[in-house]
């Protein structure tokens, strides 16, 4: 595409850097063309730290520069169903053109990205692979297998592709918090993996048995197979009944093994003991502030998320979202970074061997500027369980974390006193 | 020890009696006792306590028994079986040998056995309110009110004044108020003797209020300030089901 002027259609602006911006109907934050228009990634007028449209565009520009019609490289692995004309969907291949082995694993591995890779170097990473894609309908997933594309996806190692791209790579910029920075796509005239995928032994045993897909995400839980790879099989539509497989939207999936696993684990945890004194911790990752505090009694959480103004609009307070989930695992809505946060609470208390009634806060601060998904949450919530403090009740405990005030504030409306005192 | 068993007439009616119990309790028992049959229960978080008592005359068959026998259970389970009745059939549950057979007496008799489950049996005392403000009114219209409640809010006040009874949510979803008003057609009794006005999370009273009034018509309602709530209603054979709901603090 050639480069050309600012134009208006339809919602959309087609900025110098050959990229979109797409305004859809989300959630924001969504910056008005207007404003982009007459910033031009100089003056930051959206007040964003940096322009994620040049951001994303630099790393773009290299990668389209190294795509032939040819790209050689290893998936470390980094797959994506789309959800966009479901049930007719984009699944998305990825490989960094190039790149094989550790140099590959990097562009896409959450578990050691945490605390060393900072929201650019994950732009990065993300945005310098090649997307390509191949549209599948997710109720026949064997037409995936034929092509060996799932098996890469849940390899346990990067797995060498060629893969022939049908037109050059365009790259789409995406102003909202919903949608992961991802770099150039093109359709895919073919894929052809080279190396050999690493399936792990658990996750094998059930691609070719015949057994639902909640009980086959519960077993590979239970012995030990990453989530991440959980939440591509069930993506890829490798587990459940075969006749039933679907694949399913990499976004649905990644909540349903969160629910899945966090439910298994919930069922285990109520029959726990209740803990004995109160626990609390924070910690930040992404300008996302995190607060956990464990209070003695049933299993059940409180979710306030706060929401910095700047990330969303020029003006006005932290907004505000609150979920919580009763005694019986009711939930007042379901939200992916609640399901997140959830599992690795009741991981850790799991571990612990208690139930607790849980009170979980996070903060997204303004230089939180682009949702790079919802793994981060997890991540940082797990490693938070492994550093809780005692403390001698709920105001010391709040007092000594600076979100404390907020979980109590919260805690005081929505908590009712028990029947006890009445008996 | 000896067998021992209890019909009910109506399995379906007992059927909604336990879907109502498993709004606050999971687990619990039955205690059959000379006078009848009970359960008192508070749930997990202690908020919330269901209290049943059905007399041995709305039995068809009512052991002779000189001191009380517990029948713990799963309602899970328990409703799993009697989700499967049909239309005239009775329920009978007999304890035998250290198992609870539960058996569906229709135009053939089926018996499924459970396991008894082993409760703690922690004798609870009812919540010791003196109420100012009663109401009797339609059961499925404090259902629907609750249900608007909840929509936009976690939270209800139930407010008894001399005119009416007002359920009020609101929230930044917006606001909701139904009005009960005291010479009203569904209100068939209204004692204020000092206005009443609680706050409740709509977390249990949504389900007991939904559930329950498939057992009875009336609900009647007991309030007092900043006390618990009870809400009872009448089972048709005899005996009540009664819930209490601890307020929350505004």
């Amino acid at each position: 595409m050639a480069a050309h002027p600012t134009t208006l259609w339809l919602g959309r602006v087609d900025v110098w850097t050959n990229t979109h911006i797409n305004l859809r109907r989300y959630m924001l934050p969504v910056i008005r063309v207007e404003v982009c228009a007459s910033c031009k990634g100089y003056k930051l007028l959206c007040g964003l730290p940096r322009c994620p449209i040049l951001e994303r565009a630099r790393f773009v520009r290299e990668v389209e520069l190294r795509v032939g019609g040819e790209v050689y490289g290893a998936t470390p692995p980094s797959t994506l169903v789309g959800e966009h004309g479901y049930p007719h969907v984009r699944v998305m291949f990825n490989v960094p053109p190039g790149e094989t082995g550790d140099s590959a694993r990097i562009h896409d591995d959450p578990p050691s990205w945490w605390g060393r890779a900072g929201l650019e170097d994950i732009i990065r990473f993300r945005a310098t692979m090649l997307y390509s894609t191949v549209r599948v309908d997710a109720r026949r997933p064997a037409d995936l297998y034929s092509r060996e594309i799932p098996l890469a996806a849940v390899s346990q190692r990067p797995t060498e592709a060629e893969v022939s791209v049908a037109r050059r790579p365009t790259a789409r910029v995406t102003f909202n918090m919903r949608e992961l920075p991802i770099g150039p796509t093109a359709p895919a005239s073919r894929v052809r993996i080279v190396g050999n995928p690493r399936v792990p032994r658990a996750l094998e045993r059930l691609i070719w048995d015949d057994v639902p897909a909640g009980e086959a995400v519960g077993e590979l839980y239970a012995r030990g197979v990453d989530v991440y790879v959980i939440q591509r099989a069930l993506a890829m539509g490798l587990l459940g009944a075969p006749r039933r497989r679907r694949l399913v939207p990499t976004r649905w999936a990644i909540t349903a093994v969160d629910v899945m696993v966090g439910d298994m684990l919930m069922r285990r945890v109520r029959r726990m003991p209740w803990l004995d004194h109160v626990m609390a911790g924070s910690l930040t990752y992404l300008a996302n502030e995190f607060f956990v505090m464990l209070v003695p009694g049933p299993w059940r959480a409180l979710w306030v998320e706060l929401w910095s103004p700047a990330v969303f609009s020029a003006a006005g307070n932290y907004i505000t979202i609150v979920n919580r989930e009763d005694v019986r695992g009711r939930r007042r809505s379901m939200d992916g970074g609640y399901e997140a946060a959830r599992l690795a609470v009741l991981e850790g208390l799991a571990g612990l061997g208690r139930q607790a009634t849980a009170i979980i806060v996070r903060r997204i601060r303004p230089e939180y500027y682009v949702g790079v998904g919802n793994w981060h949450v997890r991540e940082t919530v797990r490693r938070l369980m492994g550093g809780l403090k005692r403390y001698q009740s709920v105001d010391e405990a709040s007092r000594s974390h600076e979100l404390g005030q907020v979980a109590l504030r919260h805690l005081r409306e929505h908590g009712g006193t028990p029947l006890d005192a009445f008996l | 020890m000896a067998k021992l068993s209890v019909v009910y007439a109506d399995a379906r009616e007992f059927l909604y009696i336990v879907d109502s119990i498993s709004v606050v309790v999971e687990e619990s028992a039955f205690a059959v006792k000379p006078e009848g049959m009970t359960l008192r229960a508070l749930d997990p978080s202690r908020t919330a306590m269901v209290d049943l008592f059905i007399p041995r005359d709305a039995f068809d068959e009512y052991p002779d028994i000189g001191e009380e026998v517990r029948m713990g259970v799963n309602f899970k389970d328990l409703k799993k079986i009697l989700r499967r009745v049909r239309k005239g059939d009775r329920v009978a549950m007999e304890i035998d040998e250290g198992k609870l057979k539960v058996k569906l007496l229709g135009r053939a008799v089926r018996s499924v056995t459970l396991p008894i489950i082993e409760t703690a049996a922690e004798e609870l005392p009812t919540p010791r309110v003196v109420f100012t403000a009663l109401i009797r009114t339609a059961s499925d219209v404090v259902a629907q009110a609750l249900k608007d409640a909840d929509a936009v809010s976690d939270s209800v006040k139930f407010e008894a004044l001399d005119d009416a009874l007002y359920i009020r949510a609101s929230s930044d979803k917006g606001e909701v108020e139904v009005k009960l008003d005291r010479e009203g057609e569904a209100v068939y009794e209204y004692d204020v003797k000092e206005p009443a006005s609680s706050m409740f999370s709509t977390e249990y009273l949504v389900d007991i209020s939904s559930k329950a009034s498939r057992i009875s018509d009336i609900a009647t309602i007991e309030l007092a300030t900043a006390k618990p709530i009870s809400m009872s209603f009448e089972i048709p054979a005899g005996g009540r089901l009664t819930y209490f709901v601890a307020p929350r603090v505004e």
